[in-house]
C-alpha cells in the first residue's frame, strides 16, 4: 500500500495558444479509486487524458512536464501501444463497437497477440465476469453490443477495457449517462475492482466521488480560462476539512 | 380570398402538378417498354401475301434464315446472285446458299425468268449448308434435314400507270391487302378512294399486258413472272404491318453488327461489364483512400478546403469535358489508344468526385467516440480505420459506389472520344469496344435503326433498375 502509480512533475497543456492545465503536480497511488472533481473547463477531464496520452489524437496539443508510470516517462519511454494497452479508459457516453458483445471484448488482447479461442473465450468471460455482465448476456454473446441497455453498454465498455488486463482503469464520467440503478452498479464494480485495478475516475458527482473514492483532487479554472489542480488528499480530508477556502466553497455548493 | 380557399387552392394545384408529373413518367416509361419490346413496322411489298401459280416445285428453307415466306422478286434476285446474304430479309447475318433440284431445272428457270448457275443444281442427297440454305425442291420429295417447308408468294397487283400518276401533288405508293380485295370485289369504285387519280377502277381478272396498258384506270392481279412491267403498266406495291419482338434470348446472345443494325447485343454486354469491373476496380480505392485521408488524417485548413472545392467542381463538370481530356491525356498522351483502359480510365475520373464525398460522408458519420475507444485500447490509427470505422461506413461507401456504377453505365459522352466503337468482345485492355449507352448512340448514328436502339435502351434502364434498387435496398438495410 501506498506504492505510487503515478507520479506527475510540473505538468502544462496547451491547446494551441490556450493554455489548458497549468503546473500540476500529483500522485496518484495503486489499488485506489482517485477522483477528480471541479467546475466545468477546470480541465480535469484534459488531465485524466493526459495519462494515457489520448490527448496526443487531437491536434495542436502540447504538453510539457514528467508523466511517470512506475518510474518510467510514459511520454518519452514508453511505446503509446502499450501504454494504453496499461492504462484502459471507460468513456463518458457507452460507446460499443458496432460488432458482437464477444468481439467486442476480445478486440483489445487480439490487437496485440494471436490468441488460441480458448484462450480467448477465457479472456472474454473472465472480463465479462469482472464487469458483472456474464449472467445476463452469456447466451448471446454474439448478438450485437449495440442492442444491449445503456447501463449494459457501459458495463460491456468496462468488460473491454478489462480485458487487456491493465493495470489502470482511467474513467471520464462513466455514469453521467446512465439511469441511477445502472449508475450504483457500476460503482459496486469499481469498489470490486479496485483490489486488482487502480481506477481514476472523472466525475461532477460529489456523492459519488465521496461514496466511492479513496482520494480527491479538486480542479479549478482561473480567469485565463485555464485549470489548475487546487489540492490533492484523502477523500474525507477534501470533503470534511479542506485545507483550501476555494475547496470548501465548492463542495459546499457556494459555486460550480 | 380567405385562407381556407388559399389552402385548398395550393393543395388542388400542388395534385395537379404530381399527377401531370407521375402521368408524364409513365407515359415516357410506358412508352420505351413498348418500343424496346415490340417492334411494328410498316413495311411495304412487292407481292400479295398469296400463292395462285401452280408449280411442280416447292420451297424450303433452313430455320435459321427466319424467312416466314420469299417473295418471287427476292427469289428471283437471289437466283440472279444479286442477293447473297439474308440481313436486308431477316437482319440475320448470314450468307445465302441458294440451291435448286436438278430434277426441277428447266421449271425454276421458265418460273424465274433466269439460268440456274450449275453450281446451284444440287442434288436432295448431298451435304447440305447447315445455315442460310434456300432449296427449290421437286413437289413431293422429302426436304433435307433441318430445311422447312416456306411459301412462296407471286402475286403483284398491275395496274394501268394512270393510276400511278403524280395527280394533286399526290400519288398513290402503297395499298394494304384489304384495299386490294375492296378492288377486286368493286367496294372501291374510284381511285380517289385510295388517295389517287380521279380514275374509275377497272378490275381485269388475268388480264394481258395489252390490255392492262390500254384501259385507264384498269387493275388485275397477275402472277409475278407473267407480268412485265412495260410502258404503261405498273404494279401498287402492298403494304403490310410487321409485328414482332424486339427483344429475344437471340438479341441478348448474338453479337451485333453492322455497328448494330443487325444482330443482339452480347459483346457490347460483356464489354459494359468488363468496363464497369475496370471503373470499379480503378475508383475505389483511389476514391474511398481520399475519403479516408480527407475525413481521418487531413487536417482542417486552406489545404483541405481547396481539395474540397476541387472535388466539387470536378463533380460538375460536364461528361464530355472529361471525354476530351481522356482522349487527350490517355489516348493521346498515354498512347493508350480508342480502347478499354482509355474509357474506363475516363469514366473513373468522372465518378471519383461521388465516390469520394458519398465515402466521406459515411466515414464522417462514424461515431469518433467508437474510434477514440479503439485507439484508447491500444490500437493505431490504421487498425482503427480498418476495423471499425470501415466496417461501420461499409454500407455508405458500397451505396455510394453502386449510384457511381450506375452514372458510369449510363454514360456516353466521355466514351465517345475515348472507347472506341468495336462491336466485338474486347480481348485486351487496349482493344477498342462499346458500352450500351454508347451503343445505342451509335446505333442511332451508324447503325440507323431505332427498333435496336430502342431495344438496347430498355435493357440499360433495366440494368439501372436494377442497381438503383439494390442501392436503395442497402440504404434502408443501414437504418
Amino acid at each position: 500500500m501506498g506504492t505510487n502509480l503515478f507520479h506527475v512533475t510540473n505538468l502544462n497543456l496547451w491547446y494551441g495558444k490556450q493554455q489548458a492545465l497549468k503546473d500540476v503536480n500529483m500522485e496518484i497511488e495503486k489499488n485506489k479509486i482517485t477522483a477528480f472533481i471541479g467546475p466545468s473547463g477546470c480541465g480535469k477531464s484534459t488531465f485524466l487524458r493526459v495519462l494515457n496520452r489520448m490527448n496526443d489524437l487531437i491536434d495542436d496539443v502540447t504538453i510539457t512536464g514528467e508523466v511517470l508510470l512506475n518510474q518510467t516517462d510514459i511520454y518519452k519511454d514508453v511505446e503509446i501501444m502499450n501504454l494504453r494497452r496499461d492504462v484502459g479508459m471507460v468513456f463518458q457516453s457507452p460507446n460499443p463497437f458496432p460488432m458482437s458483445i464477444y468481439d467486442n471484448v476480445a478486440y483489445g488482447p487480439r490487437l496485440f497477440k494471436k490468441y488460441r479461442k480458448a484462450e480467448m473465450h477465457e479472456i472474454v468471460e473472465r472480463s465479462l465476469r469482472q464487469a458483472s455482465l456474464w449472467d445476463e448476456i452469456k447466451d448471446r454473446l454474439h448478438t450485437n453490443g449495440l442492442a444491449l441497455s445503456g447501463g449494459q453498454q457501459q458495463r460491456l465498455c468496462l468488460a473491454r477495457t478489462l480485458a487487456t488486463n491493465p493495470q489502470v482503469i482511467l474513467m471520464d464520467e462513466p455514469t453521467s449517462a446512465l439511469d441511477p440503478i445502472s449508475t450504483s452498479r457500476i460503482e459496486e464494480l469499481m469498489i470490486e475492482l479496485k483490489k486488482e485495478y487502480s481506477i481514476v475516475i472523472v466525475t461532477h458527482n460529489m456523492q459519488q466521488a465521496s461514496r466511492i473514492s479513496d482520494t480527491t483532487s479538486f480542479f479549478m479554472i482561473d480567469h485565463n480560462r485555464c485549470g489548475f489542480l487546487v489540492e490533492s488528499g484523502e477523500t474525507k480530508d477534501i470533503f470534511f476539512k479542506p485545507r483550501d477556502s476555494r475547496t470548501e466553497d465548492y463542495i459546499s455548493g457556494k459555486f460550480g | 380570398m380567405n385562407r381556407k380557399t388559399t389552402n385548398t387552392l395550393a393543395l388542388s394545384i400542388i395534385k395537379i402538378l404530381s399527377a401531370i408529373t407521375i402521368a408524364l413518367l409513365v407515359i415516357i416509361l410506358g412508352y420505351l417498354i413498348y418500343r424496346g419490346v415490340w417492334y411494328q413496322n410498316q413495311k411495304e411489298g412487292e407481292v400479295l401475301p398469296i400463292t395462285t401459280s401452280e408449280e411442280d416445285f416447292s420451297l424450303y428453307a433452313t430455320k435459321d434464315t427466319k424467312l416466314s415466306f420469299i417473295s418471287w422478286y427476292t427469289l428471283f434476285s437471289i437466283a440472279k446472285g444479286r442477293e447473297r446474304t439474308l440481313r436486308t430479309l431477316t437482319q440475320v447475318n448470314e450468307k445465302i446458299h441458294f440451291y435448286v433440284d436438278p430434277e426441277v431445272k428447266e421449271e425454276a428457270e421458265a418460273y424465274l425468268l433466269t439460268p440456274i448457275k450449275d453450281t446451284a443444281l444440287v442434288n436432295k442427297d448431298t451435304t447440305f449448308e447447315p445455315k442460310g440454305g434456300i432449296y427449290l425442291l421437286k413437289k413431293g420429295k422429302t426436304p433435307p434435314h433441318g430445311y422447312t417447308s416456306l411459301p412462296l408468294y407471286d402475286t403483284v397487283v398491275a395496274v394501268n400507270n394512270s393510276v400511278t400518276t403524280l395527280f394533286n401533288n399526290r400519288k398513290i405508293g402503297s395499298v394494304t391487302e384489304e384495299q386490294v380485295k375492296d378492288l377486286q370485289n368493286g367496294t372501291i369504285t374510284n381511285w380517289k378512294t385510295l388517295g389517287g387519280p380521279d380514275e374509275e377502277v377497272t378490275f381485269i381478272d388475268n388480264a394481258t399486258n395489252a390490255q392492262l396498258q390500254h384501259t385507264k384506270g384498269s387493275v388485275s392481279i397477275l402472277n409475278a413472272n407473267v407480268f412485265a412491267e412495260e410502258h404503261g403498266i405498273d404494279h401498287l406495291s402492298i403494304s403490310r404491318v410487321e409485328k414482332g419482338l424486339n427483344i429475344t434470348w437471340e438479341y441478348l446472345t448474338t453479337n451485333a453488327e453492322e455497328s448494330g443494325a443487325f444482330g443482339g447485343i452480347f459483346s457490347i454486354l460483356i464489354n459494359t461489364l468488363l468496363m464497369i469491373l475496370l471503373v470499379l476496380f480503378i475508383a475505389t480505392p483511389i476514391g474511398v483512400g481520399s475519403a479516408i485521408y480527407l475525413s481521418m488524417y487531413a487536417k482542417n485548413g486552406p489545404f483541405k478546403s481547396l481539395i474540397r472545392s476541387g472535388i466539387d467542381v470536378l463533380a460538375g463538370v460536364p461528361s464530355i469535358i472529361f471525354g476530351l481530356f481522356g482522349m487527350l491525356v490517355f489516348v493521346q498522351l498515354f498512347h493508350l489508344s480508342f480502347s478499354l483502359i482509355s474509357g474506363s480510365l475516363t469514366l473513373s475520373l468522372m465518378i471519383l468526385p461521388t465516390i469520394i464525398r458519398t465515402s466521406e460522408e459515411s466515414i464522417n458519420s462514424v461515431d469518433k467516440n467508437t474510434v477514440n475507444a479503439s485507439r484508447g485500447l491500444g490500437a493505431t490509427k490504421i487498425e482503427s480505420i480498418t476495423s471499425i470505422v470501415l466496417p461501420a461506413a461499409k454500407k455508405g461507401i458500397i451505396t455510394g459506389l453502386i449510384l457511381a456504377m450506375g452514372r458510369a453505365l449510363g454514360e456516353t459522352a466521355a466514351l465517345v472520344f475515348t472507347i472506341g466503337s468495336s462491336t466485338n468482345i474486347a480481348t485486351g485492355l487496349t482493344s477498342s469496344s462499346r458500352v450500351l449507352a454508347q451503343h445505342i448512340y451509335l446505333t442511332i448514328i451508324e447503325g440507323q435503326s431505332i427498333d435496336k436502339a430502342f431495344a438496347s435502351a430498355l435493357i440499360l434502364i433495366i440494368l439501372e433498375l436494377i442497381i438503383n434498387s439494390i442501392a436503395k435496398k442497402m440504404l434502408r438495410g443501414e437504418k
